[in-house]
C-alpha cells in the first residue's frame, strides 16, 4: 500500500483543533504537533500490512472461537 | 495448624488462610484488622491506597464471621480482605480513577467485579492508586505508587497500587485493570502474580474505560493458586458489559496440579527489534529451560512483530480513550496531568480512517497469532524489557540502548491486548538490585486453566514466591 504522508505543523493543528471544536488554547499547538509527528510517524507502519480480507471488528469475537 | 505471627499471617497464601478461616482457627475480623493496621503503618511510605474503607471492612468481616458462625461458608473468598483498583465503581465510596477530573464522584452502585467479589464474600479494604484514568502516567493530586521491593523504584504501569498492596503484604488479592499491560507489567515490576483473562470473560462494567475493545480486568495475588481463586470469583457473563462473553467459564483451578505432560510450549524467536536487559532474558531463558525440565516440551514460533501490535494498541487505545474524554477535553482540560491531556488529545487528532486501518492490521495479527496457537498449548515470553524503573524517569536504558520509558514498557504485553488472549505474569527471580523479574505465560482464547497450570508448575518448581520484600 501506498502509506499517507502527514504534514504536521502548528498552524494546521490548531486550525484542526478550532474546526473540531476540540478546545486548545494558543500556544499548545506547537507542542502538541511535535507529539502527533512522532505518533503519526509510527501509525504510517501499519500501511505496510497488507490487510486484505481483513475487516475490522472493534468488539473481538471472541465467542466464535 | 501452627501460630504465625502478623508478618508471616499478613504474607501467607490466601488459599492457607482461606482454610484457617473456615476451621475457625482465625476470624475475618481479625485478619482485617491485621490489614488495616498494615496499611496505616506502611501506606504514607507506598502511597498504594487512595481510599481505605476502614468501617465498611470491619462491618463487612464482622458480618462475615457472623455467618461462619452459623455455619453458612460462601467459598475461598469468604472473610478474605482484598483491594480494588480505584477505576472501578463502589456504591456510596468515591471512585476517582486517580483523576481530578472524577475526584468527588460517589457511585449509586457497584462495578460487577466488585459485586462479586463482595457476594463472594470477599472483605473490600479500599481503593487502590493508579495511573490516571488507568493511562499514560501519575496525576500529582495522587502521586506515583513506590515499590515494597525498593522504595526508589516505581511499581510499574497503571495497576501500581493494587499490585503494591499485595506485595506489601497489604491485601491478600487485589483487582487491576489491563489495557496494554496495566495488570502484567506491575505483576512483574512488584514480584508478584497477575493474570489478564481472555477478552470478555471478566465483566467491565462498572469500570472507567481507558480503550474499550482493549480493556480487561483481572486479579493480582502472591501465587497462581491465589491468583486463580480470585479469578473464579470475578469472571462469569455479564449483560452489563456489552463486549462481554457468553460462555460460561471453567473452574480456573481445576488443572492446577495435572504438571506439564503434554504441555506444548512455544518460545518465540528474537525478533529484530528485540531490545531486553540481559538479566530479564537470562531471567525468563532460565524459567522456559525449567520448564523443559518438569516436562514441557518446547519448541520455537514466529510471531508478528511485537511493535506492530504495539502501534496498533497506542493508535486504537488513544483514539477510544479520546472518545470517552471528548467532553472533560472540551471543558475541563487543565484538570488533567499534562501526560494524560497529550496522549488524549492526540487520539482526538487520529483520523477515522487510522483507527479502522489498525482494526483491520489487528484482525490480521489475530490471524497470524491463531495460526501459531493451532501448533501450541501456551505462549512464552519476556512481560517487560527491564525490572522496575526509578521514580519520575522518563527514559530507560536497555542493552545500552536509551529508549522513550512508555514505548520501551510495552514491548511484550500488547499483543495479548489486540489479541484477547489470557496472559499470566509470574515471579522468575530477582536481578542483582534486588528487584522482581518475571515471565508471561499467554494460552488459547478461553482456556486460562491451562495458563494457570503452566504458571503453577513453574511456581512450584521455581518457588520465588517464597520471597517477600523487607519494609522498614
Amino acid at each position: 500500500m501506498i502509506e499517507p504522508k502527514f504534514v504536521i505543523t502548528a498552524d494546521s493543528v490548531q486550525r484542526y483543533a478550532e474546526m473540531f471544536d476540540l478546545g486548545l488554547p494558543q500556544g499548545e499547538a506547537a507542542p502538541l504537533a511535535g507529539q502527533l509527528a512522532g505518533g503519526f510517524g509510527g501509525i504510517v507502519a501499519l500501511w505496510d500490512v497488507d490487510v486484505s480480507g481483513a475487516e475490522p471488528s472493534v468488539i473481538l469475537p471472541v465467542d466464535r472461537w | 495448624m501452627s501460630t504465625l505471627s502478623n508478618d508471616d499471617l499478613a504474607f501467607a497464601p490466601l488459599a492457607d488462610v482461606s482454610l484457617r478461616l473456615q476451621r475457625r482457627e482465625l476470624t475475618s475480623v481479625a485478619l482485617t484488622r491485621l490489614m488495616l493496621d498494615r496499611i496505616e503503618r506502611f501506606n504514607p511510605l507506598l502511597n498504594c491506597y487512595i481510599t481505605v474503607m476502614t468501617d465498611v471492612a470491619m462491618e463487612q468481616a464482622a458480618r462475615l464471621d457472623r455467618m461462619t458462625e452459623a455455619d453458612v461458608h460462601l467459598g475461598p473468598l469468604h472473610g478474605i480482605p482484598i483491594a480494588v483498583k480505584d477505576n472501578m465503581a463502589t456504591r456510596g465510596v468515591r471512585t476517582t480513577a486517580a483523576s481530578r477530573i472524577l475526584a468527588n464522584w460517589v457511585p449509586d452502585e457497584d462495578a460487577t467485579v466488585v459485586h462479586r467479589l463482595k457476594q463472594a464474600g470477599a472483605v473490600i479494604l479500599g481503593k487502590t492508586n493508579l495511573y490516571e484514568f488507568a493511562f499514560g502516567g501519575v496525576h500529582a493530586d495522587y502521586g506515583e505508587t513506590r515499590n515494597p521491593w525498593n522504595t526508589e523504584r516505581t511499581c510499574g504501569a497503571s495497576s501500581s497500587g493494587p499490585a503494591c498492596a499485595v506485595a506489601a503484604g497489604l491485601a491478600y488479592a487485589s483487582l487491576g485493570t489491563d489495557t496494554g499491560g496495566s495488570v502484567r507489567l506491575p505483576a512483574a515490576a512488584c514480584g508478584i502474580v497477575g493474570l489478564k483473562a481472555t477478552y470478555g470473560v471478566v465483566s467491565r462494567s462498572g469500570v472507567v474505560p481507558a480503550g474499550y475493545s482493549l480493556d480487561h480486568v483481572g486479579p493480582f495475588a502472591r501465587t497462581v493458586r491465589d491468583t486463580a481463586l480470585v479469578q473464579n470469583g470475578i469472571a462469569g457473563p455479564d449483560e452489563r458489559d456489552p463486549a462481554g462473553s457468553a460462555r460460561p467459564v471453567a473452574d480456573a483451578t481445576l488443572a492446577l496440579d495435572r504438571g506439564l505432560r503434554g504441555i506444548v510450549a512455544g518460545v518465540p524467536r528474537v525478533q529484530a527489534s528485540e531490545l531486553i536487559d540481559p538479566q530479564m532474558r537470562a531471567a525468563c531463558d532460565a524459567a522456559i529451560e525449567l520448564l523443559a525440565r518438569e516436562g514441557a516440551q518446547i519448541v520455537n514460533i514466529d510471531l508478528p512483530d511485537h511493535l506492530l501490535s504495539r502501534t496498533v494498541m497506542w493508535a486504537i487505545a488513544a483514539s477510544e480513550l479520546a472518545e470517552s474524554h471528548r467532553e472533560y477535553l472540551r471543558t475541563r482540560p487543565q484538570d488533567y496531568s499534562p501526560t494524560v491531556l497529550g496522549l488524549i488529545r492526540q487520539g482526538a487528532f487520529l483520523p477515522a480512517v487510522e483507527y479502522v486501518h489498525a482494526h483491520r492490521v489487528r484482525q490480521k495479527i489475530i490471524a497470524d497469532y491463531r495460526a501459531v496457537m493451532r501448533g501450541v498449548d501456551v505462549i512464552l515470553m519476556p512481560v517487560v524489557p527491564f525490572p522496575a524503573w526509578p521514580v519520575g524517569a522518563e527514559e530507560v536504558t536497555v542493552a545500552n540502548v536509551k529508549e522513550n520509558l512508555m514505548g520501551s514498557l510495552t514491548r511484550y504485553c500488547p499483543p495479548f491486548n489486540i489479541t484477547g488472549q489470557p496472559a499470566i505474569s509470574v515471579p522468575a527471580g530477582f536481578d542483582t538490585d534486588g528487584l522482581p523479574l518475571a515471565l508471561q505465560i499467554a494460552g488459547r482464547w478461553h482456556d486460562e486453566a491451562t495458563v494457570f497450570r503452566v504458571a503453577h508448575a513453574y511456581e512450584q518448581a521455581a518457588s520465588w514466591w517464597r520471597t517477600r520484600p523487607s519494609l522498614p
